[in-house]
């Protein structure tokens, strides 16, 4: 009796299956005891073992008695929701509600610099180009700069699927690292000086009939320039008007907890069925986690640089703390919260929460129109 | 340079400028709907 048909999954392990079992349970210890976006990386990881077992049914796969296909649970997943982009846009409903553009409100020019710290994104695409990428696959690995994960995954599944599963953990793990990756970068670019600029934060109220026509004309806007930009931000606007509406508090919550909860699983398993060890153990996936990092670091630096280019030509009493800038970034609220201790650490009378969140969450728009404008602009070439 | 550099380094170019081009038009927009529609003391905080 051969002893392989008994085991046939034992027989067939290698060492690239292994070593992605290892990634596996290195990105669960990460979500578990590190804290680093475990919502997505608890689920990626286990699915990183289980599509990672030779033979694993959990994928399409041949049965080797009748040699007919068998469709596999994380596979029809995958076409379902994420080549259809199904689950990344419901995500996007679930962000727009949690979002509050108040801040922004209070602190509109401050949006710019939600464009300012996008920088990294095409850097690292001229980058990826000049490291052998074909165009789509730049493109893909230059939006892991949005520091925002589902903007990632769209931009990479219609791009480059094959390189979604390595995008999307660079993605989230560098999200996860903004309190490591930032603040040396900022320190690097500044003086203690401007450091300790203080800023005024408006707290002006914004009235319900402001915060309703916001997303619906940031759609509108978004949809005349860039159609191709409108399933993204159309879909994080359309959360948003839900919030804001006032009529509709039960959805709004379902959206913000069950819808985003329900989602986050099944895009967290679903992204790893791509963690194969056939389509992730390769020279790429080392090239994408250091892009990646390029990405966000010259994210900071576009943003830090831009505040610093702005206070130029600002009056003394209207400077801005450059540290501000960084906030562009997706990162949500965690860029804020960075910046805030940051300033805090510098001069305890320092209270930097408000603007940098504005700037954070002007962030969060950049991120998506950064998505939308890219998936517009490689059309054209 | 291949064909992939230089499209990406145009990409980036236009990109940037739209990106930054978005932003100031939502910032406009911001601007204008605060002015047509300020906070009245009639409604309540939101």
């Amino acid at each position: 009796m051969d002893f392989s048909s008994f085991f046939p999954a034992l027989a067939s392990f290698t060492w690239q299956h292994l070593l992605m079992i290892v990634v596996g349970a290195v990105l669960i210890y990460l979500a578990i005891a590190k804290q680093y976006e475990p919502t997505l990386l608890l689920p990626m990881g286990f699915g990183a073992i289980l599509v990672n077992i030779p033979f694993s049914a959990v994928l399409t796969h041949i049965n080797p008695e009748t040699g007919e296909a068998v469709e596999g649970v994380l596979s029809l997943f995958y076409e379902g929701g994420i080549v259809t982009e199904i689950f990344p846009l419901l995500i996007f409903i679930a962000i727009g509600a949690m979002i509050d553009f108040t801040p922004l409100f209070n602190n509109p020019h401050l949006l710019l610099f939600g464009a300012a710290a996008q920088f990294g994104i095409f850097l690292t695409m001229v980058l990826a180009a000049l490291l052998g990428f074909d165009l789509k696959e730049a493109a893909s690995i230059g939006i892991i700069g949005a520091a925002d994960g589902p903007t990632s995954i769209v931009v990479a599944s219609k791009l480059a699927p094959r390189l979604l599963g390595p995008i999307s953990v660079a993605a989230y793990s560098y999200m996860a690292l903004v309190p490591i990756i930032q603040p040396p970068i900022i320190r690097l670019m500044t003086t203690r000086q401007e450091r300790l600029i203080k800023m005024k934060s408006n707290t002006r109220k914004v009235s319900r009939t402001a915060l309703i026509l916001f997303p619906i004309i940031v759609t509108v806007l978004a949809g005349i320039i860039a159609p191709s930009s409108l399933s993204l931000i159309g879909f994080l606007m359309f959360g948003n008007l839900i919030r804001e509406c006032g009529v509709l508090n039960k959805l709004s919550q379902s959206a913000q907890n069950e819808l985003s909860s329900l989602v986050t699983i099944l895009l967290g398993i679903t992204i790893a069925s791509t963690m194969t060890a056939e389509r992730f153990v390769r020279w790429d996936t080392l090239m994408i986690i250091g892009l990646g990092l390029t990405a966000f670091i010259f994210d900071t630096f576009g943003g830090v640089a831009f505040a610093k280019i702005m206070n130029l030509f600002l009056s003394k009493d209207k400077k801005i703390n450059p540290m501000i800038g960084a906030c562009g970034i997706s990162a949500f609220p965690m860029s804020a919260r960075v910046i805030h201790m940051m300033g805090q650490k510098e001069d305890k009378t320092n209270y930097l929460l408000m603007p940098a969140v504005s700037a954070n969450v002007g962030g969060q728009i950049g991120s998506v129109v950064a998505g939308g404008i890219i998936l517009s602009l490689i059309g054209l070439f | 340079m291949n064909t992939s550099v230089i499209a990406s380094l145009q990409i980036a170019g236009i990109g940037i400028l739209l990106i930054f081009l978005f932003m100031l038009l939502f910032y406009l927009a911001i601007r204008a709907i605060i002015k047509i529609f300020p906070w009245k003391e009639s409604e309540t905080e939101s």
